[in-house]
Formats: structure tokens, C-alpha cells, sequence
């Protein structure tokens, strides 16, 4: 289901019924969403899903085939990227390598404030007003530097600075001129595991500042969970579900979604439903009121972390398997279980236990109450609670 | 290094010093090849020739006198050398800035275009591929005062016929024309090629920081990127037109009135007509010293602000 965030006239960015194709491949089919004027959007998904064409077609850089782009309620659809007034951080930072960082960072501002024959290089230097200007961007350059630590960088060239820099570089060049909205195209894809977990909180921070809407493309589930207030989910060009991380990963609207978030992935086995309302699985069954008609088939989504590892069988169902494989993160206990009748799940255990549970010994998995996921055969998730 | 770590290098080169000299050996043994080949190929002669210039040696003779700079004390009142100079520096001034500037409009328009890009590129590649010796007859067939395809089209507009390779104050700019011809594709190609390593992204990035006018977004994003390519054409375009030869000798052997000498026809005319050895060595040192100057200024361009890592 998607959700919409109240009061049109306040919102950050909203798109309605957008379609594109590039030649005959149809990367967006009928996308509509809304970004509140503080929030934090993530899009989410695997690559070729739409989701930076969207980011671009936002942006201004693409058209869309159909379908319109309002931002701050003012439809932009004729509008080119600069007269749209957004910001956007590419993944390769875009840094003009022959520009130093204080003039990367400036040149949007020299472009707003100033006319072309002010540019030019001896009038830059000598005439009033455009001094004055320079004057102004210098300051308004520097205190964006300042914000993100790299003011002792201001006269280098892009080239002389590591990874993390460029990238603060280009969240300077972005939040220099306090756009409409802030766009992101995967821009911690290029940076090494550590940079990005410090970068993560850094652009958290960022938009807690900046207090305008913020959309962010990304492949990465732990940068969307992390970081959003909500999480667009696209696949094959469609939202799947809009939601808060939290809802994403506990109620997914779809098996593709359920499948998508969470590390290691979701396990999903074939169930029957039985006439007790139990569910009858792969190497056992589990237990409770689906209150589903009896010989429904369905698929049944089990998290690692959602069944117990028992060494004994209970009469209160479970599901019966062999160990196959321990991985011990050290955090965390991950054994892959082949349940009796041939399917392969993965549960999630402490580590203290990692020892009892040698390749090959039987183990019972039981799933803790109300935790399993119900998907019809088209995929979409059975509301089981009441 | 600093004082103390001298000794410790000292020993460390000592104890190695025997496989040391036996790899540097080895080393020059192999190496020793190519070193011949690059002091034979390439440096022999030019020393020959550095040497050839201060002496009086005529093309054949059994023996050579030593002149000193008697040859230098000549050209430098030699009115055929300087003229020849000062029209290879005329012919370079009207080549370079013309071939290169159409060769990057023509790059542009083709990198903008949606269609027909390869007929196009091939179009205005073609006279690099062509012997330019073969093309300087059609030029003189399309330059012929009165049945050439030029002088048509110039009367059909309303102005009067010119006798372009006989007229001394248009022949070398006829020649030009041919040179800037022949070049404008390579210059196009080499562009081309700069153009399409411009990551997109940094437009998009100018489009959204606001520069995105066709002007702006030129010297904005194009030019400063297109930096290294374009120092390289520059040079090398003055390098060629330097040697600009063929079409001297084909179309005007230098003339008329010494209107189409230049340094290389010149040193061809010394050294093979009057067989001056000596002299025409003298003229080559000089032509060698500016193609030099025009490498070292490149070299300099390129450390200086051109190359981005």
C-alpha cells in the first residue's frame, strides 16, 4: 500500500503517474510518491530498478514520458535543472577537476549571482559589482566548508584529495546554496566500508540541519535503514511499498520486498494451510490460528532471527533439520539448517551455543509466535494478526 | 636522507654490491639493443647533422672543410632564409589557430548530432588518409585560374577570377587553405576523442549548478576538460605545418618570387639542388630549434595546468 503524506500544498517533492521508457525498455511504470517538506526518502532498490532515473527525472536531467513533478507544490515539469532549484550529490561526485575546492563549491552561487560578462577574467577582478559578488560567494563558500571540515582544503584541486574529501566536497557544492531539495544518487557508493559508516551519520546530520526535503538513491538496505524516515522499495520500475524502515522489514507488502530487506535474506518456504489452522512446511509445521481456509497454499517468509534453535522437539511444532553449516560472526550465530525433506534455511543463534552445534547435528527450529510472514501465491503478504 | 641513515645505506649497498653489479650488467646488456638502435636511429643523425652545419661540405665531396659558424654568419644575411622563415611562420599562424578551431567546431557539431556521425567523421578524416602529394594535383586542378572549381564558384558570387597559385600575395594562403584541409581532420578525430572522455555527469552537475548555457557550458565544462587534448593538437598541428613540404613542391616549388619558400623546401633546395650540405644543416639546426621550442612549451603546458589526475 502506498501511503501519502497529508497536505499537498507543503510538500517537498511530489510525483504523479510518472512513466519512461528508454527505447523499448520501460524503466518506470506509473511511479507516484510524496516527499514531506522535512523528510527523508530513500529509494531502494537493486540496480536497473528506476530508481535513479526517477532521482534524474526529479532533477530535471531526464523527461519523463508521462506523469508530472511538483516541487514545494510548484509543478516543474517545463523547468530546466537550474531554474528547478534542487541540489544533487552524483556518485561520482562530479568535482571539476579543474577547479579548485573553493570554486567548486562557488560555482553554483557564481552562476546565480552574478551575469556572464561579470565572469569574464579581467572584469571579475576590477569591476564593482562583481567584486562585491565574489566577495559574498567567498564568505557563503566558506561557511559550507566550514560546516563539513574541509575549510583547510578550500585551495586544492579535487584531484590531491582522498575519497571522503571529494565527497564532502560535493555535499558543500550541494548544501552551499540551500536548495528546494536535496538529491542523492548513491553517494557512499564510492567510498570504503568505515568512510561510509561515518558518512552515513554525517548526511543525517546534514538534513537535520538543512530541515528540507532530502530524496536518496541507494542499493545499499543498510544506508536506507539507517538513514531515512522513509523507504521507497522500487522493483522492475514500480514502487513496491513506501514506509518507515521499521514497517518495511516487519510488515512487507510483498514477498519481493521481504526478500529484498533484511541480511541474510528472508527464509521462504511452501506451506499447506492445515484444518487446524496450522501451516504445514517443509520438515514440519508451524503451530497457530492462520485463520485461513484449510489446503490453502501459501508462502511462508521466516526471518533468521525469528526461530528459536532447540536441540529437542516439542509437541508445540517446529521445524525438524540437520545442520549443514556454522558461520560465527562472533555477533551473531548463523547455521544453515536442511530441513528433513530437503529445503535449506538459515537461523540465527547466540554465539555462545555455536559449539553444541557441530555440522550434522539435529536441531529443531521453532518460530517464535506471530513472527511468519504469509504470502498469497501472487506474493502479497496475509495479514494474520487481528 | 639524512645523515644517519648514511651509514646503513652504505653497508646495506656494500653487502649487496656483487648481485648489484651483476643486474646492473645484465641490465645493460639487454637494454644494449635498443640504446643502439635509439643512437643510431635517432640521435647519430642528428648530431651528424649538428656537426655537418659548421662545415663546408658539399653534397658528395670526398672532403669537408671546418667553417665554424660561417654558416650561421650566412643565414643570418641570407634574404632567402628569411624570407623562407617568416613564411613558415605566416603559413604555421594561419594553419594552426584555422585547423585546429574548425577541427574543434566540427568535433562539436558532431558530437552534438543525432544522426550520421560516422559518415561525417569518416567525411572529414578522409584527406588525413589521402597522399597529400596525389590530393595537391586535384587542389591544383580546383585552384586553376580559369577552368578550376574555385575561381567558378568565386565568379558565379560577383568577384573576380584569381590566379591563386601565381599571384605572390595569395599563393601562400592557397596553401594554407590546403594544409588546413588536409589537417582539419586529425585535429577532428584527436578533439572527437577528447570530447567523449568528458564524463556526462560533470554537465549534469553544471546544469544543476546553473551553467547551462551553450557559452557557459563551454568554458565552463568543455574547454577546461578538453585542456590536455587540446595543447596536444595545438603542438602537434604547429609541428606539422613547420614541415609543411609537399604541397610547396608539388604546386609552387617555392615560388612565385620566393612567395611559398619555406624551411623545409629551402633546406631541400641546399641540400639536393645546390648540394650545399653544410648549409642546409645550418638551416635544418634552426628549424630543429623551433620544433624543440614548440615541444618544451608543450612539455610546460602539460605540468603546468592542463593535466588533471
Amino acid at each position: 500500500m502506498i501511503s501519502f503524506t497529508n497536505g499537498a500544498s507543503l510538500s517537498g517533492v511530489s510525483v504523479r503517474r510518472v512513466s519512461k521508457s528508454f527505447g523499448e525498455t520501460r524503466v518506470l511504470s506509473d511511479v507516484s510518491l510524496e516527499v514531506g517538506p522535512r523528510e527523508f526518502l530513500t529509494l531502494l532498490g537493486p540496480s536497473g530498478c528506476g530508481k535513479s532515473t526517477l532521482l534524474r527525472i526529479i532533477a530535471g536531467l531526464e523527461h519523463p514520458d508521462e506523469g508530472s513533478i511538483a516541487l514545494g507544490g510548484q509543478a516543474v515539469d517545463g523547468l530546466l535543472p537550474r531554474e528547478r532549484d534542487v541540489a544533487m550529490v552524483f556518485q561520482s561526485y562530479a568535482l571539476y577537476p579543474y577547479m579548485t575546492v573553493a570554486e567548486n563549491i562557488g560555482l553554483p552561487l557564481l552562476m546565480r549571482r552574478t551575469q556572464p560578462w561579470q565572469r569574464l577574467p579581467v572584469i571579475r577582478r576590477l569591476h564593482p559589482m562583481a567584486r562585491a559578488a565574489s566577495g559574498t560567494i567567498a564568505r557563503d563558500v566558506r561557511r559550507a566548508a566550514e560546516a563539513l571540515q574541509i575549510e583547510s582544503f578550500l585551495d586544492r584541486k579535487p584531484g590531491q584529495l582522498s575519497g571522503g574529501q571529494r565527497q564532502r566536497v560535493a555535499l558543500a557544492r550541494a548544501m552551499v546554496r540551500d536548495p528546494r531539495v536535496f538529491l542523492m544518487d548513491e553517494p557512499l557508493s564510492n567510498l570504503d566500508a568505515k568512510l561510509r559508516v561515518a558518512a552515513r551519520t554525517e548526511i543525517a546530520e546534514l538534513h537535520r540541519r538543512a530541515g528540507v526535503a532530502f530524496m536518496y538513491v541507494t542499493h545499499d538496505q543498510v544506508e536506507a535503514m539507517t538513514m531515512s524516515d522513509r523507504v521507497a522499495l522500487m522493483m522492475n520500475g514500480e514502487i513496491l511499498q513506501i514506509a518507515p524502515p521499521a514497517e518495511l522489514y516487519d510488515r512487507p507488502a510483498d514477498l519481493r520486498v521481504a526478500e529484498f530487506i533484511g541480511s541474510p535474506k528472508i527464509n521462504v518456504l511452501p506451506g499447506t494451510v492445515r484444518a487446524d489452522g496450522g501451516i504445514d512446511v517443509p520438515g514440519g509445521f508451524l503451530p497457530g490460528s492462520s485463520r485461513l481456509p484449510a489446503a490453502t497454499e501459501l508462502s511462508v517468509g521466516l526471518r533468521p532471527e525469528h526461530c528459536d534453535i532447540e536441540a529437542s522437539d516439542a509437541a508445540s511444532g517446529g521445524l525438524a533439520g540437520t545442520v549443514r553449516h556454522r558461520e560465527n560472526l562472533g555477533s551473531d550465530l548463523f547455521l544453515h539448517v536442511e530441513l528433513d525433506g530437503g529445503r535449506r534455511i538459515i537461523a540465527r543463534g547466540a554465539p555462545e551455543i555455536a559449539d553444541a552445534v557441530p555440522s550434522g547435528t539435529r536441531v529443531f527450529l521453532r518460530p517464535r509466535p506471530g513472527r511468519a510472514l504469509l504470502f498469497d501465491r501472487a506474493g502479497r503478504r496475509i495479514e494474520t494478526s487481528p | 636522507m639524512t645523515a644517519t641513515t648514511l651509514p646503513l645505506a652504505a653497508e646495506r649497498s656494500r653487502r649487496r654490491s656483487g648481485q648489484a653489479r651483476a643486474e646492473a650488467i645484465a641490465a645493460y646488456v639487454l637494454s644494449a639493443p635498443a640504446i643502439l638502435c635509439l643512437f643510431g636511429i635517432l640521435l647519430l643523425p642528428t648530431l651528424a647533422t649538428f656537426v655537418l652545419s659548421f662545415t663546408d661540405w658539399q653534397f658528395g665531396a670526398p672532403t669537408l672543410r671546418w667553417i665554424g659558424l660561417d654558416n650561421y654568419a650566412h643565414l643570418a644575411t641570407d634574404r632567402v632564409f628569411w624570407k623562407s622563415l617568416s613564411n613558415t611562420v605566416l603559413y604555421v599562424a594561419v594553419v594552426v589557430p584555422l585547423s585546429v578551431g574548425l577541427g574543434l567546431g566540427v568535433a562539436l557539431l558532431i558530437e552534438a548530432g543525432t544522426s550520421g556521425r560516422a559518415f561525417y567523421r569518416a567525411a572529414y578524416f578522409l584527406p588525413v588518409t589521402a597522399t597529400l602529394i596525389a590530393m595537391a594535383t586535384v587542389w591544383e586542378i580546383m585552384l586553376h585560374p580559369s577552368v578550376g572549381l574555385i575561381n567558378l564558384v568565386i565568379e558565379a558570387l560577383g568577384f573576380p577570377k584569381q590566379n591563386w597559385l601565381k599571384n605572390p600575395d595569395l599563393a601562400l594562403f592557397a596553401l594554407a587553405g590546403i594544409g588546413i584541409w588536409q589537417a582539419l581532420g586529425l585535429n577532428m578525430i584527436l578533439l572527437l576523442a577528447g570530447l567523449k572522455s568528458i564524463p556526462r555527469d560533470l554537465y549534469e552537475a553544471a546544469a544543476i549548478d546553473g551553467a547551462d548555457g551553450p557559452w557557459t557550458r563551454f568554458v565552463t565544462v568543455t574547454l577546461p576538460m578538453l585542456g590536455p587534448a587540446l595543447s596536444f593538437v595545438l603542438i602537434i598541428s604547429a609541428i606539422r605545418s613547420f614541415q609543411v613540404f609537399d604541397t610547396v613542391a608539388v604546386l609552387t616549388e617555392g615560388g612565385p618570387n620566393k612567395a611559398t619558400e619555406v624551411l623545409l623546401y629551402t633546406i631541400y633546395q641546399e641540400g639536393f639542388s645546390f648540394f650545399r650540405a653544410g648549409y642546409a644543416a645550418a638551416i635544418t639546426v634552426v628549424f630543429l630549434a623551433l620544433v624543440l621550442l614548440l615541444t618544451l612549451l608543450k612539455a610546460r603546458l602539460a605540468e603546468k595546468r592542463v593535466h588533471y589526475s
